[in-house]
């Protein structure tokens, strides 16, 4: 029974392991948000798993999507991060934001050389931020969907693994109290201090 | 005519350069030059004409000159190089090399010298196709540096041969200029036909490496009847100049859009020494995305089975003559890839191609995608997918030209308000 014990432990362990070191994955930042009813929340969309600074593979152009339910969230907009070129320069990456009820889809393609990127990327960055307004109740899943991520060469970047967000939002005094809740703890631990 | 000439003499303001800037434009997108009698050793053709640093002209890295070669006869072509680059050029012929016997010498002269007693800095006999030649030569001084091309009992340049004497013989020249680091590298990842590296329309000068097990692809849109040629050239390991093919074996070959091999689409020792060089034409038909694979000596299925390296390479591929191919990332079809192109196709992410000449689907899979719009950036005409040189013509200074009578009509105003005061 025991040896059963560990092996289910072992399997589920291996399941819930981070991706190897180089997989390429792509993950909505962070995880998990609680926000009021008619707050903003910014959700970022990061890409890990790249060549070190100056080697490649580095991301020359994107596209995802993120469904999130209209009826709990509205998106409000998008930006874009710097690693692809600076988005405010025309010279530099062509950006496009494309929002439906229920889906946001980015896409950016960079005019940079493909040295130019390898130079300017790390191994992992946040390719866009976006941000959601709650408008009720109710935890929303966002969702990753129609990503293709493009090598420096416009080649597939093969993503290993995709993890989605979850935005809850909580009445005001629920939120006060978490506040409440944080503020004691703190001064709890001034207190021992 | 006459309203380009007195253009062309006049200073050098927007309309002279637009002229120049179209000049440049048109030789870039063809990258064919033809040879023009006489060019003897004083008076060598220049590539291009007007003469212009080399790989401003031809942002690709290579060109392709046709050119004849008569009995008693050496043409000679003037390339403006700057120091660090290299040189590499390549004759080809209809036959393999088989019945024409040439010689290239790379010269380092004044325009109009013409003293056969001074030697080539870098000469060639049979380094290329049969007894055709090729060479790589570093270049050390910038400047202008001559070309000649002629038979090979000919050292001294000067006609002294018995080629062509049943007739002139025509021959392409491929003229192929390196830098370091190089303008364009192979990717990390084109070591199968689904993921060759797309080239430009017309060819292009790539770095690659080549190490043992590896196999790499290139893609080239080509159409019926083009005239390709491939040229391989190995570098040595501590200097940016061509090795000499003697230490690695290559091989090389052409597969046609349905990815079968291309019948005599295939060279192993080419030349010189172990390297390969190809020259093919484009059946009727046949034209589409095409690749080529560079691979071993050992390699004949191209599955990465040799032995051979690691050790760079520059290869070379043109494409001349023929039919248009079909127009890639060039999407408002004004004849030049930058900016706007790269935008459309962003746009249109998710659509489906309108078919297989769709000029949004870089990579031919059937949908426009960030992929083709990445794949396109490596087509544009300038760094950044900067948009061409302004055309010739309105410059904005026009849409004053309503307001001229008035201007007219208060010029006179003060005028005569000048004149009364003086009057009084």
């Amino acid at each position: 029974m025991k040896i059963w014990l560990r092996a289910l432990t072992c399997i589920l362990g291996l399941l819930v392991l981070p991706p190897l070191a180089g997989a390429t994955s792509l993950q909505l930042l962070p995880a998990t948000s609680v926000v009021g009813v008619g707050d903003s929340v910014a959700i970022q969309i990061a890409i890990s798993g790249l060549g070190a600074q100056g080697s490649a593979p580095s991301v020359g152009a994107f596209e995802v999507a993120v469904g999130y339910d209209p009826s709990l969230l509205g998106f409000e907009g998008a930006s874009f991060g710097s690693l692809l070129g600076d988005p405010s320069n025309l010279a530099e990456t062509i950006t496009d934001v494309n929002a439906t009820a229920s889906l946001a889809d980015l896409a950016e393609v960079s005019l940079l050389s493909p040295a130019a990127l390898d130079a300017l990327q790390p191994d992992g960055f946040v390719l866009a931020t976006l941000t959601f307004q709650s408008l009720a109740l109710g935890a929303s899943s966002l969702d990753l969907a129609n990503v293709v991520v493009s090598d420096a060469f416009g080649k597939p970047l093969a993503i290993a693994s995709l993890s989605g967000a979850e935005v809850s939002a909580v009445p005001e005094p629920a939120a006060f109290l978490g506040l409440a809740v944080g503020l004691l703890v703190v001064r709890k631990r001034l207190a021992f201090a | 005519m006459n309203m380009l000439r007195s253009l062309a003499r006049r200073p050098p303001r927007w309309p002279c350069a637009c002229a120049v800037a179209v000049a440049l434009a048109a030789a870039a997108a063809s990258a064919a030059v033809s040879e023009s009698e006489p060019n003897g050793r004083g008076a060598p053709n220049p590539v291009p004409a007007p003469i212009a640093p080399f790989l401003t002209s031809f942002g690709q890295g290579v060109a392709v000159v046709t050119g004849t070669l008569a009995a008693g006869d050496t043409d000679f072509y003037a390339v403006e190089l700057s120091a660090g680059q290299l040189l590499m050029v390549g004759i080809f012929d209809d036959r393999g090399g088989e019945l024409t016997d040439t010689r290239v010498g790379v010269f380092f002269e004044p325009q109009t010298q013409d003293d056969s007693s001074v030697p080539p800095v870098a000469s060639n006999d049979d380094g290329g196709p049969g007894f055709l030649s090729r060479l790589a030569v570093p270049i050390d001084q910038s400047g202008l540096w001559k070309i000649g091309v002629t038979g090979f009992r000919d050292t001294s340049f000067t006609g002294a041969h018995l080629e062509a004497l049943d007739g002139p013989v025509s021959y392409r020249l491929v003229i192929a200029v390196g830098t370091s680091p190089p303008a364009r590298v192979e990717s990390s990842n084109n070591d199968s036909l689904a993921n060759a590296d797309l080239l430009p329309a017309g060819g292009a000068l790539v770095r690659g490496s080549l190490a043992p097990g590896d196999v790499d692809f290139y893609a080239l849109d080509v159409a019926d009847g083009d005239d390709l040629t491939v040229s391989l050239f190995d570098l040595d390991s501590n200097a940016f100049a061509g090795a000499g093919g003697e230490r690695n074996d290559t091989r090389i070959a052409w597969f046609d859009a349905n990815g079968a091999p291309v019948a005599d689409g295939a060279n192993d020792d080419g030349g010189p020494g172990f390297l390969s060089n190809l020259e093919t034409h484009v059946p009727a038909g046949k034209g589409g995305r095409w690749r080529l694979a560079v691979s071993g000596f050992r390699d004949t299925g191209f599955t990465g089975n040799h032995l051979d390296g690691p050790f760079d390479y520059e290869l070379a591929v043109t494409a001349a003559s023929g039919a248009a191919p079909v127009p890639r990332c060039d999407v408002n079809s004004d004849g030049f890839v930058d900016r706007a192109d790269i935008q459309a196709i962003t746009l249109a992410r998710g659509q489906p191609a309108t078919g297989p000449s769709d000029p949004r689907d870089a990579d031919g899979d059937g949908t426009i995608s960030v992929l083709d719009a990445r794949q396109c950036t490596l087509q544009c005409g300038n760094a950044n997918c900067a948009p061409p040189a302004p055309h010739c013509g309105l410059v904005g200074i026009e849409l004053l030209l309503p307001l001229a009578p008035w201007l007219a009509r208060r010029a006179r105003a003060r005028c005569g308000r000048s004149i009364g005061w003086e009057e009084r």
